[in-house]
């Protein structure tokens, strides 16, 4: 799956949104790689649920890569289970939960893009931490699940 | 005389302290503390999030050898958090932030690594906040002179030659 193809099946649920912040691009991108490299590289986390009524354990390691093309910066999260028992084949670094695509509207403006896997619930707090972030409002990571 | 059953529950639950040792240890450094913590943490209905740090020596070859634990935040805590630890002076550590969300029928874990090189004569201090579902670890470097200076900026343990 490419960035492109998860933008499109997120829009296909209404996953995505767009929003404008006042800070140009250049800046934008900054952020995105230094809040990206710290909130979100390597990032391992493990959830433990039970035992009312069956014990399961989840872990998932995170993967950023900030791409800059075309005087545009491209924010995708990957999510990578680790597990023995596939049920769908994923990308090498895991399935896209969130792309963020930013492009200048003006030399102090900028459109940021985001687009979720699924519900607000589980992917809300990324998202609310990159808008954050391209805003420049906010510097926290985000919990993830 | 107790039963076999009671028998091997106080096994057990006498094996217990040992299992939680042989995770973590209680970091100690015989040194002024050099790092000071702020550490705070704000739940949401009916959870609580832990903060506890976990420090490693990095070696030359850029390897991270865990050297012990330390708890920032609880909720009612058997022991006060700790609110300062020494760092040996120009060599790097590596500093692991856990954060464990304890609710309902849920435990889950994420953490915040960086490097740190403290310079000699200087203190540093970490504000650490979680708060519903984000957090934060802010580390500044305090000036011989008390001022506060440089915020550190983020470092993986990939990029330790150049840290």
């Amino acid at each position: 799956m490419t960035t492109d193809e998860f933008r499109a099946q997120s829009a296909g649920l209404g996953n995505i949104e767009s929003i404008e912040v006042n800070r140009p691009l250049r800046d934008v991108a900054t952020t995105f790689r230094e809040r990206a490299s710290a909130c979100l590289q390597d990032v391992r986390t493990t959830t433990v649920s039970g035992p009312t009524t069956r014990m399961s354990m989840r872990k998932l390691q995170y993967h950023e890569t900030v791409v800059m093309t075309d005087g545009k910066v491209e924010l995708a999260v990957q999510a990578f289970l680790e597990s023995p028992l596939k049920l769908y084949q994923e990308p090498a670094n895991g399935a896209y939960v969130l792309m963020a695509r930013a492009s200048p509207i003006n030399g102090g403006r900028t459109r940021v893009e985001i687009a979720i896997a699924g519900p607000t619930f589980s992917w809300g707090s990324l998202r609310t931490a990159v808008q954050g972030w391209a805003a420049g409002t906010s510097t926290a990571c985000p919990d993830l699940p | 005389m107790p039963g076999p059953l009671m028998r091997r529950g106080t096994a057990i639950i006498a094996m217990l302290p040992v299992a939680a040792c042989t995770t973590a240890a209680l970091y100690q450094d015989a040194g002024t503390p050099n790092l000071h913590f702020r550490a705070t943490s704000t739940g949401s209905f009916l959870t609580f999030t832990t903060v506890h740090l976990d420090v490693h020596r990095v070696t030359a070859d850029c390897r991270a050898e865990y050297a012990g634990s330390l708890n920032l935040w609880a909720p009612l805590p058997l022991r006060p958090p700790a609110d300062g630890a020494h760092l040996p002076e120009e060599r790097l550590s590596q500093l692991v932030f856990k954060f464990n969300t304890h609710g309902g029928n849920t435990e889950s874990q994420i953490s915040y690594t960086t490097l740190l090189r403290p310079r000699a004569g200087h203190n540093y201090e970490a504000i650490v906040t979680y708060d519903a579902g984000f957090y934060d670890v802010e580390i500044r470097e305090v000036r011989p002179n008390g001022a506060t200076g440089r915020k550190i900026e983020h470092r993986s343990l990939s990029e330790c030659h150049r840290a």
